[in-house]
């Protein structure tokens, strides 16, 4: 086991011993402390996990000391709008996540079972309701979030805006099926009203200044994140550990940001520096399987990305790491979030995210599609079929692996492993 | 009580042969499918189609594959219908929840006889709402009239008038049941409202007019020796014979029907307005469609959880019911608040997670007599 692995193991113990808020906060303090996170992002093997983790570390931190206000939101509400309003948020979803990877989620399950959440929802939602249950995550002063893509998020978000008695500082921005003139329009003001009333709620007024910074921050992390993707077409060995479902948080909850745009940076240089390598007369390239992974991946230890390894294969891009939207207009803030949501694949209709699909394998010029098939993900799950079909056509195929992101204990990894070995096999 | 050999009093006989004879009624119009209560059926009829409620009442059977094991079966049961049906003209389907965006995909995609039409629905009700409404519902018109049922057209003002008065009988029917069971049983009211869903309105109003006269006539004392306990019903989407025949036979009286297969279909009651331009008109219908009785899938729960239990307090149910369907995510996430909420009032409440045309009737019975028990 490496160093960092070592610090991660010992952290999760700790965690797991000590299930509340502050001490979570504290241990975030310390690891938190420059000292400590020198010495804890020397552990780690490449320059981006150590850059993804440092700031990870440091945002979860801001909100979890609560000097400023926090909301919940949800994973595809644009960051960009919280960090113009000078406001920290923090995805409940995600840290469903990191519930999995810290193996917290038995606990934060049956925190949500005992609060009547059905199993047969989605565990990325059940595990943040009973993180919240639990009093694990910072206590939120508004909750902004968005039906896009699911239904879930909205409702289980409603539920802690209840728990905290913050009902009258919830809102849901509702955004519509189509991206018409008028949706863009229903959207943007939607997104300009609310930010008036949580402005004057903190009694400020909007900084219009500032979302002119974040949104060229954002500018900035979307022309390095599409850099970094434009070079994965051609890379075939990555640093080890990376995976590109791993920045989940600073591509969604850290997008306005100056540390998102320097992760992409990073990752862009470190990335051009083992393609340029790997492009040296010297150095012999095997060939590997180019597979294209849709939706998430489970966040418990696991051996999925080991086994593809093994079989010469390669998880060439994920549907999550698309650069989906337009440069945004720093003079426009509302209208460009706003076209922002529009953009993103996963709202209205499947044609969209079809469509998105089909030009990534084109691009990333994919032999097999994995389908993630997260439990309780209607969303994604329902469309799943007409997904494999329609690469079929392309001749591409597709594997949908039932399984659960979050709970290991709803996810047969014998299965999934078999599955797994015979489609990269079939491939 | 005067009864005949089935044990039936003259108004339970009277209520079935109307079931009867509506049932047997022939649909001349050409018939537009639709699935959520969001969906103004007006506009359908002003098209000059029969709005027509997909519900599904095969067994699942067949949904050929198309959706995961894990997926709402009622809108498994309605992709099988429409694969199955050839008389539709068309398809409308409100983007309610995931689910039914997932619907109208396959529908489109699978589906390729059959135009479809998703019906963008808003889940906050502020004017900004109601006027994206107004325009997803312009554009849903623009549809219809394209449907190509034009002949038996009507006007925008003659449909909205037959709509809200078949609601309002719909209530008065509701208003016997609830005066007396034995006279109405709640079984026979949900069918008529099933029938309410798929037939036409300009046939049935006046036969619903004529039933609800005959039912006005009861002169049975058909009160005495029976005791009911006052249950408030809440839920997804049901249409379970079999458990309305449960609610009659262990004397559960179901004080209210917050149900999409229910109340939900028609509390909303426009006022028809004369002379007034298409777009007011379909304003008006765009207001009170989103402002109706809500479902779960609505942004702000607690408009919900405040009108159920304004509802308790009114009707002074002595205990509550709560139906989902299963793999519902709005109406299963409603459930903690919804828990916690009724902690107030004291009393029981009893979840059932049922799935579409798969009714675990025995199951279901003992349940309900062990909760009926805690209520005597």
């Amino acid at each position: 086991m490496s160093i960092s692995e070592n610090i991660k193991e010992n952290l999760k113990v700790r965690v797991q011993r000590n299930l509340n808020r502050n001490y979570i906060k504290r241990l975030l303090r310390i690891i938190g402390s420059r000292p400590v996170l020198m010495l804890y992002g020397k552990s780690f093997s490449s320059v981006s996990d150590e850059y993804l983790n440092k700031i990870s570390i440091k945002h979860i931190l801001d909100a979890y000391q609560e000097k400023k206000e926090v909301a919940y939101s949800s994973l595809f509400m644009p960051s960009e709008f919280f960090h113009g309003l000078d406001i920290i948020p923090f995805l409940p979803e995600v840290f469903a996540g990191y519930t999995a990877g810290l193996g917290l989620a038995d606990q934060t399950l049956s925190g949500a079972s005992s609060k009547w959440f059905s199993t047969d929802l989605c565990t990325f939602h059940r595990s943040a309701s009973g993180a919240v249950e639990l009093d694990l995550f910072p206590k939120p002063d508004f909750i902004i979030c968005t039906n896009l893509a699911c239904d879930a998020a909205q409702k289980s978000f409603f539920l802690d805006a209840v728990k905290y008695g913050i009902g009258k500082n919830y809102y849901l921005i509702d955004v519509p099926f189509d991206n018409a003139n008028s949706s863009l329009e229903y959207l943007s003001e939607q997104l300009k009203n609310t930010a008036h009333k949580v402005s004057k709620k903190m009694g400020k007024k909007i900084d219009y200044k500032k979302f002119r910074e974040v949104i060229g921050h954002s500018n900035d992390f979307r022309k390095w994140a599409l850099k970094v993707n434009k070079l994965r077409k051609e890379l075939l060995d990555y640093p080890p550990n990376f995976n590109g479902l791993n920045f989940i948080y600073p591509f969604h909850g850290l997008s306005g940001t100056r540390d998102a745009a320097i992760l992409f940076k990073k990752i862009y240089e470190e990335l051009g520096l083992l393609l340029d390598n790997q492009k040296s007369p010297e150095k012999r390239v095997t060939e590997k399987k180019r597979l294209l992974w849709l939706h998430l991946k489970p966040y418990y230890k696991n051996d999925i990305f080991k086994i593809i390894g093994q079989h010469d294969a390669i998880v060439a891009f994920e549907e999550i790491s698309n650069v989906y939207w337009p440069e945004l207009d720093p003079g426009d803030p509302f209208r460009s979030l706003a076209l922002k949501m529009l953009s993103h694949p996963l709202n209205g209709s499947i044609e969209n995210r079809l469509r998105a699909i089909l030009s990534l394998a084109e691009f990333y010029d994919i032999d097999g599609a994995i389908i993630f098939s997260h439990w309780g993900c209607r969303q994604s799950n329902g469309g799943s079929r007409i997904i494999k079909d329609e690469l079929s056509k392309k001749k591409i195929k597709t594997l949908i692996l039932d399984g659960d992101c979050v709970d290991k204990n709803n996810s047969s990894s014998g299965q999934i492993l078999t599955r797994l070995q015979g489609f990269l096999e079939f491939l | 009580m005067i009864t005949d050999k089935k044990g039936l009093s003259w108004t339970q006989k009277t209520a079935k042969n109307f079931i009867k004879d509506i049932q047997k009624e022939k649909d001349t119009k050409s018939k537009i499918g639709w699935v959520c209560t969001y969906t103004p059926e007006e506009l359908i009829l002003s098209a000059g189609a029969l709005p027509y409620r997909i519900l599904s009442k095969a067994p699942l059977n067949d949904d050929k594959g198309y959706l995961p094991i894990n997926f709402c079966p009622f809108i498994k049961s309605i992709l099988q219908q429409v694969f199955s049906e050839d008389d539709l003209k068309a398809i409308v389907i409100a983007n309610s929840c995931d689910g039914l965006r997932r619907l109208y995909d396959i529908i489109d995609y699978y589906k390729k006889d059959i135009e479809v039409f998703l019906l963008d629905v808003p889940r906050n009700t502020d004017k900004l709402s109601v006027r994206h409404f107004f325009s997803n519902l312009v554009r849903l018109n623009l549809f219809l009239q394209g449907c190509g049922t034009s002949e038996e057209a009507v006007s925008l003002y003659d449909a909205v008038k037959i709509v809200s008065i078949k609601k309002k009988l719909l209530k008065s029917l509701k208003e016997v049941y609830l005066t007396d069971p034995e006279v109405l049983t709640f079984s026979d009211y949900e069918k008529i409202v099933e029938l309410s869903m798929i037939k036409d309105p300009f046939m049935l109003v006046p036969r619903l007019e004529g039933l609800l006269e005959e039912l006005d006539k009861k002169d049975v004392g058909t009160r005495a020796g029976h005791k009911y306990t006052d249950i408030y019903l809440s839920g997804s989407f049901v249409m379970e014979e079999k458990l309305w025949g449960l609610f009659d036979e262990l004397g559960l009286k179901i004080v209210d029907d917050d149900l999409c297969s229910a109340k939900r279909y028609f509390s909303n009651v426009i006022r028809p307005l004369k002379n007034i331009s298409l777009d007011d008109s379909i304003m008006s219908i765009s207001e009170s469609y989103l402002k109706k009785t809500p479902c779960m899938r609505m942004a702000d729960l607690s408009i919900k959880l405040d009108e159920i239990k304004e509802g308790i307090r009114k009707t002074e149910a002595k205990g509550f019911i709560y139906i989902s369907m299963k793999f519902c995510d709005n109406s299963l996430l409603f459930y903690p608040l919804l828990k916690e909420g009724l902690r107030d009032f004291g009393i029981p409440s009893l979840f059932l997670e049922l799935e579409t045309n798969n009714f675990p009737e025995g199951q279901v019975k003992t349940r309900l007599q062990a909760f009926k028990e805690l209520m005597i």
